[in-house]
């Protein structure tokens, strides 16, 4: 295991929050979450690293989940309309698009769809890895039969790790539960 | 600020409520935010898509141990750039308490510039060179570093030579059985290149980071291959047997020619430039409908993946086929575009300190095997960019 460098603050409830755990919680979902604004979604990854890399100085000046949070949003965003402000320029975008996407109301709206989609996105992350994986397998609509192909291991135990997934997240997000179901089962 | 941390409690309360685990004082909270028309739009929305298994499934394709293997490097880069601010203020000081504060002064600053100097000129970073994987049909592969003869017989009977002009298809003997035709995939790492004839007489020149995946004799009525990455092609004439180049989201069909396709993954628009003969392209377009483009010598074809359009333009072809003949040939390109170049044939990362850095355009022709630090020093010299060098890792900045 590589080990980087490190440091942790104090938050909410006397709990402690390290970087580390706060890059593996929060990177894909700033990613994705810059793909709303660019026009290439793949230059949010160089974007949304920049954007950790300033956190670290800054970090220590937190002390509130919600707070690193926010502050990760907003950079990232920042990011992203210096971007295509450079995009604008160069590959003549329409004007109006751009402005839709700086407006204040789009980018609060991304917040929260995007922090819903990373809460349980992050929570099927904690499943056991083989249960996670066909899981996430059934979600870009695998059949049980490819599945098992795919992973190499019989159509048995893809139905025997399907309903250990149905238990963990049953206990974690009862209600999605219906419409996770119907992923599983399909 | 303070907005975006109310609607991240927004986005958590509204997952609780699609698990039911709200509790009444915060359902009492999200009523209570209900009635803001902004907000209610937006739960509104949220409510009705509900889980989005699309965007959640998409979360996989981050490689997060890689970007944090970055994100490090960047920190560690900075916090050696404080030390150098303390020999800055080391040298106020040294106004100000004269004698005992210069020799500090001087110390330091000897060390620091010692330091800078081997930082920048003894560290060798070598330039690609010949380098390729074969992976044939049964899934085994062969190294192809070293240029020594040998001969590979594949499953089919079908004999590959390699040699000093890397691998070749021609053999001449037709000891193949009928049947199924294998194919082999030839692969191309970060700094490496590499050459090969196939069945039919066509020359492929391969790029660093390329891959090509062509049967191994062409039977029925064309000869498809599939690339990605860069390749260069001189194709064998067959009027009756048209060769077609698939690059996903581009075809290129042509009967004999000399072209170079550029399409790499992590590059917006797959390149198609037409030396001699003619080709026809074929790219998907927006609609599902593809659109047919004819390029003449001299001409490039530009297919947008994002808008899935295609530009014709004329260019200065030599620019596009320069490290065929062992040259980067840059006229007035894009730090960005340049720096993307030098990754994949020195196996270096690069570091931008500002975003604006990336659209700094420079002109240059460099002989592509010498060092990369050459490169970089003719660049520094006419410019206010300044590069740092430690290990395999580039940060640009300004001066």
């Amino acid at each position: 295991m590589k080990t980087y460098s490190d440091k942790t603050i104090t938050v909410e409830n006397n709990e402690s929050l390290s970087y580390n755990d706060l890059f593996n919680e929060m990177y894909s979902a700033l990613c994705m979450f810059a793909g709303r604004f660019l026009v290439v979604a793949s230059d949010g990854e160089d974007l949304v690293q920049e954007v950790f890399v300033k956190l670290w100085d800054k970090f220590e000046e937190f002390n509130s989940l919600n707070a690193v949070k926010a502050y990760l949003y907003q950079a990232t965003r920042n990011a992203c309309l210096n971007e295509i402000r450079h995009e604008k320029v160069k590959r003549k975008y329409e004007s109006h698009q751009v402005k839709q996407v700086e407006s204040e109301s789009y980018y609060l709206k991304q917040v929260v769809e995007e922090e819903t989609s990373r809460i349980i996105a992050n929570s099927i992350d904690e499943l056991p890895p083989q249960c996670k994986k066909i899981l996430q397998l059934s979600m870009q609509g695998l059949k049980n039969q490819e599945i098992a192909d795919d992973l190499g291991i019989s159509v048995n135990s893809v139905k025997t790790q399907k309903a250990i997934a149905y238990k963990t997240l049953r206990s974690k997000l009862q209600n999605i539960f219906d419409l996770i179901l119907h992923i599983l089962w399909m | 600020m303070n907005h975006t941390k109310e609607h991240i409690k927004l986005a958590e309360l509204l997952v609780k409520e699609l698990t039911g685990e709200l509790t009444e004082k915060e359902k009492e909270q999200l009523d209570l935010l209900e009635k803001e028309d902004a907000k209610k739009e937006i739960m509104d929305s949220v409510r009705e898509k509900s889980i989005d298994f699309d965007r959640i499934s998409q979360y996989q394709q981050f490689n997060i141990e890689e970007a944090r293997k970055k994100v490090d490097w960047r920190v560690r880069f900075q916090q050696k750039n404080k030390s150098r601010k303390l020999t800055q203020f080391l040298k106020y000081a040294a106004v100000i308490a004269l004698p005992l504060a210069l020799a500090v002064y001087m110390i330091f600053e000897v060390a620091n510039t010692e330091q800078n100097y081997v930082s920048q000129v003894s560290v060798e970073i070598p330039a690609g060179e010949t380098k390729a994987q074969l992976y044939l049909s049964d899934g085994s592969t062969v190294n192809l570093e070293n240029k020594e003869s040998d001969l590979i017989r594949e499953k089919d009977g079908s004999l590959i030579e390699k040699g000093e002009e890397g691998l070749n298809y021609q053999t001449g003997e037709d000891a193949a059985n009928a049947g199924q035709v294998a194919e082999n995939i030839v692969v191309t790492p970060v700094g490496g290149e590499y050459q090969l004839t196939l069945s039919d007489g066509t020359k492929v020149w391969m790029n660093a980071k390329s891959e090509i995946r062509y049967p191994v004799r062409f039977t029925g009525n064309k000869r498809k291959v599939k690339v990605s990455g860069e390749v260069y092609f001189e194709v064998a004439k067959d009027l009756k047997k048209p060769f077609i180049v698939d690059v996903n989201d581009v075809e290129i069909k042509v009967l004999g020619t000399q072209f170079n396709v550029m399409a790499y993954p992590e590059e917006r628009s797959i390149q198609t430039t037409l030396v001699e003969g003619a080709v026809r392209l074929n790219a998907k377009g927006l609609s599902g409908n593809n659109e047919t483009v004819d390029l003449i010598p001299g001409k490039q074809a530009d297919y947008d993946r994002f808008s899935k359009t295609v530009e014709t333009k004329e260019v200065d072809v030599e620019q596009y086929i320069a490290w065929k003949n062992g040259k980067f040939v840059f006229e007035k390109e894009t730090l960005n575009d340049i720096m993307r170049k030098l990754e994949r044939w020195y196996d270096v990362k690069v570091f931008f300190q500002t975003h604006e850095l990336k659209h700094k355009r420079f002109t240059a022709r460099i002989d592509r095997y010498g060092n990369i630090n050459d490169i970089l020093d003719k660049m520094e010299q006419t410019t206010d960019v300044q590069f740092v060098i430690k290990n395999n890792v580039i940060q640009i900045r300004e001066k």
